[in-house]
């Protein structure tokens, strides 16, 4: 009978997709350090939608100080580079699929994202923050009222928000961008983000300053990686390390951030 | 490295309505050749097939189309397949169009009334000649409406494909934005985009029920 070969197909299908599975697990099992330097290049899921961490340029290709990182990455590593342009939300499982090797993406360390990836010591030092236009009366996330704040899906900025003001404050976009159009066409009183974001919108909308209404709190980025690969981590910590130390970082700060290397930034 | 939106993001912007079209493409004429299949087996297959489809549409109509593209991004790489966006996304539309499209068709081809196929037969056609001259071409007449009103939908539909890194025009409105921070310019391009696809679309619908004159036929 057709229908039950067709069953058959199907249940055969399945054995073979589990084969497959199996002998992914196995080739998990190499370092990720090994396996990208034996294919050559490295796949980096970079942000192309936050200024100026990441952006794309006139002719679509991205820009950045967290692309700069990115290439800088691949070339100490001695591999080929293909950067991976992803949003805030799909960042954990693009890694965990094993889409990209690595993510340079403005990653911010917290112990809720650390139980399904790991993070590297940080390379740079923000502080988020709620932002507005003059008019917003806010000092603190106790007297923000009726105003609407909005911030990104899934972002660090989203999940330190969501402890400090109340559910019904908060207008979630789905990524930077979008919480950004929201704030400067006035769908939102407020805008939960970055310092570095501000300051490049404060340049470009000299009309339309936003200000500080409140610290959020100190957000280091962190260069994020699949758990469980020992060697993989030691490689990055130690990129790290040696760029801190060699003036590199400091250099990328002054390019695109217009400000110092924090010297107390943690060493995990 | 902010700049002033300009020309050089109106073609950018125009480089993701080229991947919206090439998607709502591939959506329809991959969704249509399934859907047609899908429909005839509603319609005619053997009751286990019937059965079969019904689950296939089911779920496919029961589940979110942005849930539909995770999965085959995501899931098929859990089982070892590294599919790229283009791929995933691809399979997806597909198989969503052809759910809604052969769920739609399958009704068009049971409103022929059963006359129809009576005086087919009373010619001695085959089942083949039956479908091929007399059924289909009168179910396409009904059909014409929903069907372009559905590719509407398709190409409005292109925009989840975003949420797997895939940059098409909505996206790029997202990233041109995000460096030019001028909001309503680019979404105003870009709504002018989607309209400048959608609204022919719907045109050529009223020109083909007029031409065809689907509500008056039979």
């Amino acid at each position: 009978m057709n229908w039950t070969r067709k069953l058959l197909a199907g249940v055969l299908a399945s054995v073979f997709a589990l084969a497959a599975t199996a002998g992914k697990i196995d080739a998990q099992e190499k370092s990720t350090l090994k396996k990208v330097i034996d294919r050559g290049t490295i796949i980096i899921g970079v942000p192309v939608d936050s200024p100026p961490f990441g952006s794309i340029d006139a002719e679509g290709n991205p820009v950045g100080f967290d692309i700069d990182l990115a290439r800088l990455l691949a070339e100490q590593l001695e591999v080929e580079v293909e950067l991976k342009p992803m949003t805030s939300v799909n960042r954990i499982p693009n890694l965990l699929t094993g889409k990209v090797d690595v993510q340079v993406n403005l990653f911010g360390a917290t112990p809720q994202r650390a139980r399904q990836i790991a993070f590297t010591s940080p390379y740079t030092g923000l502080i988020i923050g709620a932002y507005g236009p003059p008019g917003v009366d806010v000092m603190s996330p106790e007297s923000i009222a009726d105003y609407k704040i909005a911030v990104g899906r899934g972002t660090t900025m989203d999940t330190t928000l969501s402890q400090m003001v109340p559910d019904e404050n908060i207008v979630r976009f789905e990524d930077e961008a979008t919480a950004q159009a929201a704030v400067l066409s006035g769908q939102a009183d407020m805008w939960a983000a970055v310092n570095m974001h501000i300051v490049e919108s404060n340049k470009l909308n000299p009309d339309n300053p936003l200000e500080l209404k409140f610290v959020m709190r100190r957000a280091p980025a962190s260069i994020g990686l699949r758990q469980g690969d020992p060697d993989w981590l030691r490689w990055l910590e130690t990129f790290v390390y040696f760029n801190k130390i060699n003036g590199n970082l400091q250099m990328l700060h002054e390019k695109w951030l217009d400000e110092d290397l924090q010297s107390d930034l943690p060493t995990f | 490295m902010l700049r002033e939106f300009g020309i050089d993001d109106i073609l950018l912007l125009l480089t993701g309505a080229k991947w919206t079209v090439l998607l709502s493409l591939i959506a329809f004429t991959g969704g249509g050749l399934l859907g047609l299949m899908v429909a005839i087996g509603r319609v005619f297959g053997p009751g286990p097939l019937k059965f079969l489809i019904e689950c296939y549409i089911r779920a496919i109509q029961g589940t979110p189309l942005l849930g539909q593209l995770f999965l085959f991004y995501f899931g098929f790489s859990i089982f070892g397949f590294d599919v790229s966006a283009w791929v995933a996304i691809s399979v997806a539309m597909v198989f969503f169009s052809s759910a809604f499209l052969g769920d739609s068709w399958r009704g068009c081809i049971e409103a022929i009334p059963k006359t129809q196929w009576e005086a087919a037969d009373a010619l001695g056609m085959s089942f083949v000649q039956k479908l091929c001259y007399v059924v289909l071409p009168q179910a396409a007449r009904i059909a014409i409406p929903s069907t372009v009103g559905f590719m509407a939908q398709i190409v409005k539909n292109t925009s989840l494909a975003a949420v797997v890194g895939f940059v098409d025009l909505l996206r790029m409105g997202q990233l041109v934005t995000a460096a030019t921070f001028q909001p309503l310019t680019v979404y105003l391009v870009v709504a002018f985009m989607y309209f400048a696809m959608c609204y022919p679309l719907s045109q050529w619908s009223r020109i083909l029920e007029r031409r065809y004159n689907a509500t008056h036929q039979h």
